[in-house]
């Protein structure tokens, strides 16, 4: 369970008194097992919120919590994947995507086998030697995934996972996602400007305003979760609600 | 990988072709005896090569420039990429550096001969100042740019400072250190023969001038020939480690 209470978060800017205020009283309280999908505008602080939640950065007022721990730093049962950067080039995706078991020094045989069969279930093993500038978008985003299931966490953070993707792939990553989320009971909170891929994933939608972000709304979501829901009535109704919700603090 | 090998030893055959039809119209054309045609020039060469006379003086500016090269490699490679990383640091180093980087390093070769005499260690010492000066800047500059969001990804994998360096940081600095590495050989090259010519008895720049002195031009192309070789076989080396550690660059 992750408790974010009362916080702020600023940024100071490089001229010396000018900061910025990038989060305004966030308080949030997200289940076990829950799938909480984070939207708003560019700029709103959604990355800025992940950062918290990852333990990289610390709110200048207020205490986040998971699972009754003080979050003070990263934490083993906390994956973070970040839009671009995740990867690097220099490595081939099967270093890519074991670098986490690396830096906990697990033994080079362990984390293989465990990093090769995570691959091969999502269907990019057989790219296990490339690099990333020898795969396609959708496969990188894979790559990724695959190293922060091999920390076999329980709270993955996304920020922005598929927003550099075509329409097509972006839907069987999220289809796939879905199945990754039931298969390992993982607790979800994924940060998106996309309005179809927050009804489609999240059970629960906080709706952010624009700087400083602010909790402008949280919106139940309940037909969420199976792949049928995104030919729904249901779905494109919420997806309207949600836009008009948007859109009437950014106009 | 073999194609591209082979390109780039035809292309550089098609160089030296050139080079030498250039040199052999000019030599006919002067028709003087301090510009031997090249054929006069290969022929010494051979002769003093195998004579051992010129492979000695050779062996001794070659070794003087790659251990210049380790030397200045392995004291500012850490401490660019460190003070990149460390704006404190940074502060009161760089302006140092700023004051030295632009300084031609020859200058100081009077008093480095007055202290360090005519042996091997004052070249080596005038070219690790080259070198490392403009390894340190690029270094330095190069780890400044490492993508934020790189970092914090490195940082939720619970990476060390260490690893950080390691996984990160190093390798993508590498390529542009190598590419500073590889614009100051040929200003290393260049002082070395000077340092060679001012105060020394062995190395090609001694070899060079003492036949000039002698009138002996078939010896001081030989000279000539012997430091083209020198600066290819740096290049060479560099070339080398580039497409065995950033082979992804290229892709
Ligand atoms: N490291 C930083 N230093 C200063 N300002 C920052 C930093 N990171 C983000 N900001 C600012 O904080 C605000 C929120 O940024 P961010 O969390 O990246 O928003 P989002 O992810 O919603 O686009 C933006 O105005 C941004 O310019
Ligand atoms: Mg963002």
């Amino acid at each position: 369970m992750i408790e974010i209470k009362d916080v702020y978060l600023h940024y100071n800017n490089l001229d010396m008194n000018a900061y910025l205020e990038a989060l305004q009283n966030i308080s949030l309280t997200i289940a076990r097992g829950e799938r909480c999908v984070i939207i708003g505008p560019s700029g709103c602080g959604k990355s800025s919120l992940l950062y918290l939640l990852a333990g990289l950065f610390k709110p200048t007022r207020g205490k986040i919590t998971i699972n009754g721990q003080q979050v003070t730093g990263p934490r083993e049962e906390v994956a973070l994947i970040l839009q671009d950067h995740g990867l690097f080039p220099w490595k081939t995706v099967l270093e890519n995507a074991e670098l986490g078991l690396m830096i906990r020094n697990i033994p080079r045989v362990e984390r293989r086998r465990k990093v090769l069969g995570i691959l091969d279930s999502l269907g990019i093993k057989e790219h296990a030697g490339k690099y990333p500038a020898q795969i396609s978008g959708g496969q990188r985003q894979r790559v990724a995934i695959t190293r922060a299931l091999a920390q076999e966490p329980e709270i993955l953070l996304m920020d922005e996972p598929f927003s550099a993707l075509d329409a097509l792939t972006r839907e069987q990553l999220q289809n796939l996602l879905l199945n990754l989320w039931k298969e390992r009971l993982l607790t979800l909170v994924l940060v998106t400007h996309n309005i179809e891929e927050a009804v489609f994933l999240g059970d629960r939608i906080i709706i952010l305003s624009p700087q400083p972000g602010k909790i402008l709304k949280i919106i139940a979501n309940k037909g969420s979760g199976l792949v049928s829901y995104r030919q729904s009535r249901e779905f494109y109704d919420q997806c309207s609600y949600i836009r008009s919700v948007l859109e009437g603090e950014t106009l | 990988m073999k194609t591209t090998l082979f390109k780039k030893i035809s292309s550089n055959l098609t160089a030296i072709f050139f080079i030498i039809i250039g040199w052999l119209v000019v030599a006919i054309k002067l028709n003087k005896p301090f510009l031997p045609p090249p054929q006069v020039a290969f022929f010494s060469f051979i002769k003093l090569w195998v004579k051992g006379i010129l492979a000695e003086h050779f062996l001794v500016s070659s070794l003087r420039v790659i251990i210049s090269v380790i030397i200045a490699f392995l004291l500012a490679v850490p401490l660019g990429l460190v003070l990149g990383r460390n704006e404190n640091l940074d502060r009161y180093i760089s302006p140092v550096i700023y004051v030295l980087y632009p300084l031609p390093k020859i200058v100081f070769l009077p008093i480095i001969v007055v202290l360090l005499g005519l042996g091997n260690s004052p070249k080596v010492f005038l070219i690790t100042l080259i070198i490392f000066f403009q390894v340190i800047v690029t270094a330095r500059d190069a780890s400044k740019g490492v993508p934020f969001q790189s970092v914090q990804s490195m940082r939720s994998l619970n990476a060390s400072t260490w690893q950080i360096y390691r996984h990160l940081i190093w390798p993508y600095c590498l390529p542009k250190v190598l590419t500073s590495l590889r614009i100051s050989l040929g200003t290393a090259v260049a002082v070395l023969f000077l340092a060679e010519t001012f105060a020394s008895t062995d190395g090609i720049g001694y070899f060079i001038l003492d036949a000039m002195e002698r009138r002996e031009y078939g010896g001081m192309y030989a000279g000539i020939i012997a430091m083209g070789l020198l600066g290819l076989l740096v290049y060479g080396v560099v070339d080398y480690i580039e497409h065995v550690y950033c082979k992804w660059q290229k892709l």
